[in-house]
């Protein structure tokens, strides 16, 4: 397992994320950004939170969505990666 | 709301200040219009050659230094078009950049980057006989279920070939403005404002005019929220609490589902439908706005 997936993801306290409607806006009050994630993002935000580690929210949203296992794991990393280059999430040791 | 205090002191030259502006705004053509600098708690807009108008921090007070020979009237609309929406802002009021009409006891507003047609679009229902809450400046009050519309100043500024398409030439005008040949045309027996409050039924975004006939489609969360934080009004967005509640505003706006995208053509004979579709629309219950 690569080592990205061994942590786990928290939100700063100055990120506020609001759903609406299925999708999500997030606001990063230290850049003063708006995010936006559509349908599928949320659901994957929504489990990356909920989940003790990345590899624990690959392996429900695997069971979730009709996608290949190469595919879904270079997706979750990008997706983190974009997360955390915008500063909504930080990583942390599971 | 609170009210504003405004000064306007003696004229005064501007000097260059010693501070770089947090923020910049330019006219279509790339002409700096204004800048804006802290100062201290405060907030110092400057409109080169017309104009310094400071803030206090709470925006209850404003007080205005016009450079000489800068008339009273073209201080008048600086102050109306442009610093009372940021006052109301640092007063946490919700303020957007759209026009509005009473439809049935309802508000309808029309939203869109300047030279779209939000001004023409109120001032043609005007000219049927709907009242006018705002040209610009949407002010905008939350209620248990939704926003009222609180109504602006009374007068609507047209191009000339808007005012000379959609309204009477007997229209009482503003004096004319030193940086601007919009005319202010005011309100009247003839140009209906309406003084009371409105529940906000609508939110068109006026989009292309590269369609024949009006089509209205629901905006999506993400491109709702884009669209409303490009046509507001927010003067301190350092401060986080002001920025927290700002962006629980628009998404309150958001899920209530009223804001759409308006596509129609911008030709002055294809008003009247454009019009009618549009009020065949707001007044629909359906979920999607109707047809």
């Amino acid at each position: 397992m690569e080592p990205l997936f061994q942590k786990s993801i928290s939100i700063p306290a100055d990120v506020l994320i609001r759903e609406v409607r299925g999708e999500s806006v997030i606001l990063n009050l230290n850049s003063e950004a708006y995010i936006g994630l559509d349908e599928i993002g949320t659901r994957m935000f929504q489990v990356l939170k909920e989940s003790e580690t990345i590899q624990d929210a690959y392996e429900l949203l695997l069971k979730e969505y009709d996608v290949a296992p190469d595919v879904l794991r270079r997706d979750l990393g990008r997706f983190i990666e974009k997360l955390v280059a915008h500063g909504i999430v930080e990583l942390r040791e599971a | 709301m609170h009210a504003i205090s405004v000064e306007v002191a003696g004229a005064r030259l501007q000097r260059s200040l010693d501070r770089a502006p947090f923020q910049e705004l330019t006219l279509p053509d790339g002409t700096l219009w204004a800048s804006f600098y802290r100062a201290g708690e405060n907030f110092l807009l400057r409109f080169p050659g017309l104009a310094d108008f400071e803030i206090s921090s709470d925006g209850l007070n404003v007080r205005c230094w016009p450079m000489p020979r800068v008339s009273p009237g073209t201080i008048d609309h600086i102050y109306l078009n442009q610093v009372q929406p940021f006052a109301l802002s640092l007063q946490g009021r919700l303020v957007l950049h759209a026009s509005a009409v009473e439809v049935n006891g309802s508000a309808i507003a029309f939203m869109g980057a300047s030279g779209q047609g939000k001004s023409t679009l109120a001032a043609s229902f005007v000219a049927d006989g709907f009242r006018f809450l705002t040209d610009d400046g949407l002010h905008l009050e939350a209620t248990t279920d939704g926003y009222l519309v609180l109504p602006s100043h009374p007068s609507i500024r047209l191009w000339d070939d808007s005012r000379a398409a959609l309204i009477s030439e007997a229209a009482k005008l503003a004096t004319p403005v030193q940086y601007t040949s919009k005319a202010r045309i005011l309100a009247d027996n003839t140009l209906a404002f309406c003084d009371e409050p409105r529940p906000l039924r609508r939110i068109y975004f006026l989009g292309d005019d590269h369609v024949r006939t009006p089509a209205f489609e629901p905006l999506g969360t993400r491109e709702a929220m884009i669209q409303l934080t490009r046509q507001t009004f927010l003067l301190d967005t350092e401060a986080r609490e002001s920025l927290a509640l700002h962006f629980d505003q628009l998404v309150r706006l958001i899920r209530l589902a009223i804001c759409f995208r308006l596509d129609y053509p911008r030709r002055y004979a294809a008003l009247a439908q454009v019009k009618q579709a549009i009020l065949q629309h707001a007044m629909s219950d359906s979920p999607a706005g109707g047809a």
